[in-house]
């Protein structure tokens, strides 16, 4: 498959029968062989007959492999094989003609792509070689996410900054959690506002807290509206903050 | 006016674009489930605010114009009765917290109001799906379609990545012309025109869009400049392959001026900030209730602070003051086209183009002031007729009868331009098993298509047909490559192959079990004329 003008990346599988063929026909040459993909290349896509090649030496145990290729907007064609230690060159797997993207303005017209081999279904990857970016001029970012992240978006808590270097991210808040109970058929207010009770009279209010002193009366009026019982609750909060560490910490 | 009269009284074209499509997530196995709150988040964020604020302009006689996709699998979400039924759960649950917000917050004036404001938009919320839209998003935007301001277009069938597939073109035609055949079931008519899936295009494409009688699609800006041979204007007229269908090329200016990490609308310091969302700063037991089984913190919709900037705390969100920022923008973003455009058509022999495609659901889920800024944009757009004219892609190719012509460079929107993000050391162990597949389908139609099967082995390839462009999403691959939900996606591959595997042994074996079969049509219930014929070779 092509990746980029200058990354294709080929799988395979070599079945045990054709292995065994091969082996068959090096004969002594068996000895010593290695695993290569060798690559043919159509520089600009013409398909000349003497095109030329490259190998890159494989990882037996490779299934997949990455292949950094020379030219954009050129046609490639790979196999995977054995040579043998006197060079001869037993190929196993070949893929469909494929080709790169161009970098520049070209002319030629296209040929498929696909590295076929004798059977599929290729492990998981295990090889790998890294990636470089072809030079594009049109390249703003993929998702919105990749860019809000890197944009001047920071999540952080309330009272904290992101971390920094070596710095340590920290939020505390709290609620105040009021409750209590009543008779099911009373009325309650809380601060002034109508608060509804559970059937068994009971009610269970929470506010996050702010700083700073806070006063929250509590009505319950019976049901004939003759009796009216109140509670006067106040609290407070206050916050402070510290950073200890090098000077610059958390800065 | 004539044509050619009304050419030259406006200096420009400005094409707008939108494209919406969510993967296919549907667990009717489950009572809840996490991953369908991508579609109704989107709902709630994203679609009925574009909805309202585009039925707006049409109630205001603004005439303006925008092309919009949405993608295949996105419509049969939103045409699907369970979703339908599920998503008002949802909203019912965000109407409970966010109605336990109101008061939690009392002590607190600015968020108490920013809660109460939520309280308000997910009741009208819930009004305007339940009522207004009877659950049902698709007419509405059909109704959009017929008023002429709207251009209702396509996607892939499952927003599968085209250059990385095997056993072309069955495979793109299989994707193509499915799309094609849901759109027009839909919308009632066949599309004009597609978006390639992730703007992956690779040479070949064109002609089985030509094939399925659709007449433009998109292609990523170096698609265009690198084309053979790239026209004269570059990205500001259309290209016209060999095929007779147009390919247009994204306006780079016009995607930086949003995306840029830097300089992009959405990091203004006024707009919501997305990551600072109660489901994450608020105690745990409190919000148990409204998580998902395995209680696991996730966003829940509210949303208090603003982007702010700097390292200081957070401040409040502020409605008001990020709507008047998101009208500034459009007009800033309408400014700088307006100018690209003069000088432009200083130049050109034609009326110069640019073309500004953009993710739906940037606007609203990620940039949550996006359909104010739209609106605005078509708004002003709309009262500067003289200096800038919005136009349907459609309407663009009308009025340029003569078009430079040549073939697009393969290329995609994704980062490095190609098909790394799709095809990179996290993800490219999933192309052996589909290609596997493709390969394995492809040869099944061609057998069966020649000979009539059973309805069972009939019924029993369509399914394989769906299980396989279900795997095929391109979002499996992204978000495996981004490391994010990998579970899900790998989970959703294997259980489509395997669910494919199946199908495919019962059919060669000639012992097909009706009941799993059914059961799989019940689960992958998308696009219920699919034939499986569409993977055959044409002779």
């Amino acid at each position: 498959m092509v990746r980029d003008p200058y990354w294709l990346h080929a799988y395979w599988e070599v079945t045990p029968r054709s292995l065994r063929r091969a082996r068959e026909s090096l004969g002594e040459g068996w000895d010593g062989h290695r695993w290569i993909l060798r690559v043919h290349v159509y520089p600009g896509g013409e398909p000349r007959a003497s095109a030329d090649h490259f190998d890159v030496a494989l990882n037996p145990d490779a299934r997949n492999w990455y292949l950094r290729v020379p030219h954009p907007s050129s046609a490639y064609e790979g196999s995977i094989g054995l040579l043998a230690r006197d060079g001869t060159y037993y190929p196993l797997a070949r893929s469909e003609r494929v080709r790169t993207p161009g970098t520049e303005v070209e002319e030629t017209a296209d040929l498929h792509w696909d590295l076929h081999a004798e059977t599929e279904v290729a492990a998981p990857a295990t090889d790998r070689i890294g990636r470089e970016l072809p030079s594009s001029e049109s390249v703003l970012g993929f998702g919105a996410s990749e860019t809000l992240q890197s944009g001047e978006a920071p999540s952080s808590g309330d009272v904290t900054r992101p971390p920094g270097e070596g710095d340590v991210r920290f939020t505390a808040e709290a609620e105040l959690i009021l409750y209590g109970s009543t008779e099911p058929d009373a009325r309650l207010t809380i601060q002034g506002k109508p608060v509804a009770l559970r059937r068994d009279g009971t009610f269970t209010v929470r506010f996050q807290l702010p700083d700073g002193l806070q006063r929250i009366p509590c009505s319950a009026t019976s049901a004939d509206g003759r009796v009216r019982r109140t509670i006067d609750l106040v609290v407070e909060r206050r916050t402070d903050f510290r950073t200890e560490g090098p000077e610059d910490a958390g800065r | 006016m004539t044509a050619a009269a009304e050419g030259r009284s406006a200096p420009g074209d400005l094409c707008l674009v939108l494209h919406a499509h969510l993967p296919f997530v549907r667990h009717p196995e489950h009572p809840r489930f996490l991953e369908e709150d991508w579609l109704f988040e989107a709902i709630t964020e994203t679609y009925l605010p574009l909805l309202e604020a585009l039925e707006r302009l049409v109630d205001d006689c603004v005439p303006f114009r925008l092309a919009l996709s949405i993608s295949p699998t996105l419509a049969a979400m939103l045409d699907d009765p369970l979703l339908q039924d599920r998503y008002l759960v949802h909203l019912d649950d965000r109407i409970d917290l966010a109605a336990r917000e109101v008061s939690r917050t009392r002590l607190i004036p600015p968020l108490h109001a920013l809660a109460r404001s939520y309280h308000r938009i997910f009741r009208r919320t819930r009004r305007r799906y339940a009522e207004r839209y009877g659950r049902r998003l698709l007419p509405a935007f059909r109704a959009l379609q017929e008023t002429g301001a709207v251009e209702l277009i396509t996607c892939g069938a499952t927003h599968g990545f085209l250059p990385l597939m095997s056993r072309r073109p069955n495979t793109w035609r299989a994707q193509i012309h499915v799309a094609v055949a849901e759109h027009a079931r839909h919308f009632g008519r066949p599309p004009s025109g597609l978006w390639l899936p992730e703007c992956g295009y690779d040479r070949g494409i064109e002609e089985i869009l030509h094939e399925a009688g659709l007449r433009y699609f998109f292609v990523e800006t170096h698609g265009i400049t690198r084309a053979s041979p790239p026209p004269r204007w570059e990205v500001h007229e259309p290209l016209r392959t060999p095929s007779g269908v147009a390919a247009f090329g994204r306006d780079p200016d016009s995607a930086a001026s949003v995306w840029s990490a830097r300089d992009g609308y959405p990091g203004d310091p006024r707009y919501r900030e997305f990551y600072r969302d109660v489901g994450f700063d608020l105690e745990y037991g409190y919000l148990r209730p409204y998580l998902h089984g395995d209680g696991a913190r996730t966003g829940l919709g509210i949303k208090y602070y603003r982007i702010t900037g700097g390292h200081g705390p957070k401040q409040p969100y502020d409605f008001g003051r990020a709507a008047e920022r998101a009208a500034m923008h459009a007009e800033d973003f309408l400014e700088k086209r307006k100018r690209r455009l003069a000088e432009l058509r200083g130049r050109m022999d034609r009326p110069p183009l640019i073309v500004a495609p953009y993710d739906a659901e940037l606007f609203g889920h990620w940039w949550f002031e996006g359909p104010i800024w739209i609106e605005e944009l078509l708004r002003r757009a709309a009262r500067d007729a003289d200096a800038i004219r919005l136009v349907t892609p459609s309407e663009h190719l009308g009025r340029t009868p003569e078009q430079a012509t040549g073939l697009p460079c393969p290329s995609s929107w994704g980062r490095g331009g190609f098909a790394e993000v799709w095809l990179n050391d996290r993800n490219d162990w999933i192309y052996p098993h589909l290609h596997r597949a493709e390969g394995r389908l492809v040869e099944l139609a061609n057998r069966f298509a020649r000979s009539a099967p059973a309805p069972p082995a009939e019924r029993a390839l369509s399914q394989a047909a769906r299980e396989l462009l279900l795997a095929q999403s391109s979002d499996w691959a992204f978000i495996i490559g981004m490391g994010t939900m990998v579970d899900y996606a790998t989970g959703r591959i294997e259980a489509h192959l395997g669910r494919f595997d199946m199908l495919v042994r019962a059919l060669l074996e000639e012992r097909i079990d009706e009941r799993a079969l059914s059961e799989f049509e019940e689960k992958d219930n998308l696009f219920p004329s699919l034939d499986y014929r569409v993977f055959a070779d044409r002779i």
